[in-house]
């Protein structure tokens, strides 16, 4: 049995309905992102498992028993907010003990992993804690002494002071800065990994969300439009919206030629995608292709590169430097296409309005009908 | 700019001789109870008048009281709207401004008119009074209270203790109230400040208090009230530098934490 499960979640706020019939099962230890855009629903389903928020119709069971009726404080949930939420008028140690004093405490005090702790095992967790996140010189400062991300680690470590049943993490790096943000998302996982830790995860950003989780729910309008390991969300997405979500991905009209032989033609240039395909000649279709499938062809092709690749023409319209990645955007009959090369100092950039010869791989050529998920062929291979 | 600078100071010499050269006067002519020389004599004749200890006394506690009552009543609730009901702050907000639309006396008649018969005979009774210095003192600590919450993400922090067990008990007092010191200190002072020299339901309900003292003297002597009119100023800025004071402490030991209206 899954250890968090949510059986058909709908939540509305009046009129609107943010999450609507959400099922999802989290095994024991498992670490699963929420990943969506803004008004998806990720964060209210979060804060429903959390207890914030109560489901309108529909149960979250957590290890077998329904919370519907256990309040947040009684639920032993670990949550990270966005934002900290620190309490300002304690220290860093202070803010950790927190929640193991209110175990020890007898009045309201809730069953926890292990409660009735002393002072003195308490101030040992603290500093086992500071240890975990690498800030035991820092356990006398005050959270406004710290920077954004020291602050994240401690709110971090005070969640998991208290052994929760799972870890929330509400957007945890969203306020953060690019360098800090990798590198303590790196740092959630191994310990998360470290502690086995069950822990559902928030996040907008899709390259955050691919490269901690073991499994990634894309949600859309308060449904999972896809759930799966982050591969299979990269390179088999089920539904449009998962495929234009994740990653990028060149989705460009072409016209069927001979289905069985996989030829295509894409403003009139013939291309060949590895596998026949299942529509009648003249059928308007859809090629996709991920932009690092695409290579410029500096000089001819040899004989066996013919047979499995194919050669497109197009006119460049932009370049992007995307840091060690160079995009360049290419117009084909009108259909903008990215190409993703990596940076090169040796690279000479091509002029905007300049034409190139690509090469395309007839096994990264996937065919679908526009109003199908767009397919992402070497993965469909590999089915 | 340097034109600019000298014009500053020049209004800001003006206000200063606005503000302080009435006040200057009045200390100097407290001094003046003895005929041709400067002394303390009148600041001596109030203390040791046995009236003045016992309505300041008198006033010192309605006005403690009406702090303890002010703070139990408002701070929850400014919590609760903050937290469980923010469409209905609109209408708070209205609601504090009233005691300064109202006037004090029309706000004591109809205490009286209210309270006067069974089952609610009240108008004897203190804590009439202390009612209604709650009423006059409700925009202060409302003001202040608030702006402490809001400085200090009541819902996010809220949310964070009670994801680690916290119930409401440990929230309100482990968690709000220690952020919430210095906007209760601000609250505190303000409503002692105003309390301690109110005047008019103090006459109209009839009790001895500070101020009715003051009016009092006012009509009777000619230096003491000038002794008595420094010793209220001076305790009002002795609460107001005692707020400056504790919000600089804490300001140092962290952001986040209300510094109340003023």
């Amino acid at each position: 049995m899954a250890f968090i499960e949510l059986r058909d979640i709908v939540k509305s706020f009046g009129n609107n309905t943010v999450v609507k019939g959400l099922s999802l099962s989290v095994e024991k230890g498992e670490f699963v992102s929420f990943l969506g855009g803004s008004g998806c629903g990720k964060t209210t389903t979060l804060r429903m498992i959390a207890g914030f928020e109560t489901p309108t119709s529909g149960s979250i069971l957590i290890d077998g028993a329904d919370v519907g009726d256990v309040r947040p404080s009684r639920r032993n949930l670990g949550m990270v907010f966005q934002n900290y939420a620190l309490f300002p008028n304690m220290t860093v140690r202070r803010n950790i003990a927190f929640g193991l004093k209110i175990a020890r405490a007898p009045a309201g005090g809730t069953a926890r992993g292990s409660a009735s702790r002393t002072g003195k095992k308490i101030a040992d967790r603290v500093e086992e804690m500071l240890d975990l996140i690498r800030m035991s010189e820092f356990g006398s400062r005050y959270p406004h002494q710290l920077s954004g991300g020291q602050q994240q680690r401690v709110a971090l470590a005070r969640a998991i002071a208290i052994e929760p049943r799972a870890l929330l993490l509400d957007e945890p790096l969203s306020a953060l800065d690019a360098k800090i943000r990798v590198k303590l998302r790196d740092d959630i996982r191994d310990i998360q990994r470290k502690l086995g830790i069950t822990t559902i995860y928030v996040t907008h950003d899709q390259e955050e969300a691919l490269s901690i989780s073991d499994r990634v729910a894309v949600m859309k309008d308060g449904l999972i439009e896809q759930i799966g390991a982050p591969f299979d969300i990269y390179n088999r997405p089920a539904t449009p919206y998962v495929a234009s979500f994740i990653g990028t991905l060149n989705v460009i009209p072409a016209v069927a030629i001979d289905p069985a032989a996989g030829t295509l033609a894409i403003d009139g240039q013939v291309i060949r995608a590895r596998l026949a395909y299942d529509a009648k000649p003249g059928a308007e279709l859809c090629v996709s292709i991920r932009p690092e499938a695409i290579s410029q062809l500096a000089g001819g092709l040899g004989e066996g590169e013919l047979a499995d690749s194919n050669v497109l023409e197009g006119e460049v319209i932009n370049v992007k430097l995307l840091g060690s990645i160079v995009r360049l955007v290419l117009s084909i009959g009108g259909h903008k296409v990215s190409m993703d090369g990596f940076n090169d100092p040796e690279l000479t950039l091509p002029a905007i309005g300049a034409r190139l010869r690509l090469l395309v791989p007839s096994e990264a050529i996937g065919v679908s009908k526009p109003e199908a998920a767009p397919v992402i062929a070497a993965a469909e291979e590999d089915k | 700019m340097k034109r600019r600078t000298g014009l500053s100071w020049l209004w800001f010499s003006v206000g200063i001789v606005y503000f302080f050269l009435p006040l200057a006067a009045t200390f100097l002519f407290s001094l003046k109870g003895k005929k041709g020389v400067l002394s303390f004599a009148a600041y001596r004749n109030v203390f040791v008048d046995p009236d003045f200890l016992k309505t300041f006394g008198f006033s010192l506690e309605m006005a403690l009281l009406t702090v303890v009552a002010g703070l139990v009543l408002i701070v929850p609730t400014a919590i609760w709207i903050q937290l469980k009901l923010p469409k209905a702050k609109p209408l708070f907000d209205f609601l504090t401004l009233l005691p300064f639309a109202i006037p004090p006396i029309i706000l004591a008649f109809g205490l009286i008119r209210t309270y006067s018969r069974p089952p609610l005979a009240l108008v004897s009774s203190p804590a009439l009074l202390v009612a209604g210095y709650v009423i006059v003192s409700f925009p202060y600590i409302y003001r202040s209270v608030d702006s402490g919450l809001r400085a200090m993400d009541l819902r996010g922090l809220s949310e964070a203790a009670q994801s680690l067990g916290a119930g409401w008990g440990s929230l309100m007092f482990r968690v709000v109230l220690p952020n919430l010191r210095t906007a209760l200190l601000s609250a505190t002072f303000l409503t002692l400040a105003i309390v301690i020299g109110e005047l008019t339901l103090a006459v109209l309900l009839a009790w001895p208090a500070f101020g009715p003292y003051m009016a009092l003297m006012g009509r009777n002597r000619a230096y003491e009230p000038a002794a008595l009119a420094i010793l209220s100023f001076g305790l009002t800025w002795g609460s107001i530098g005692l707020i400056q004071l504790l919000t600089r402490t804490d300001k140092e030991k962290g952001p986040g934490i209300g510094t109340g209206a003023h």
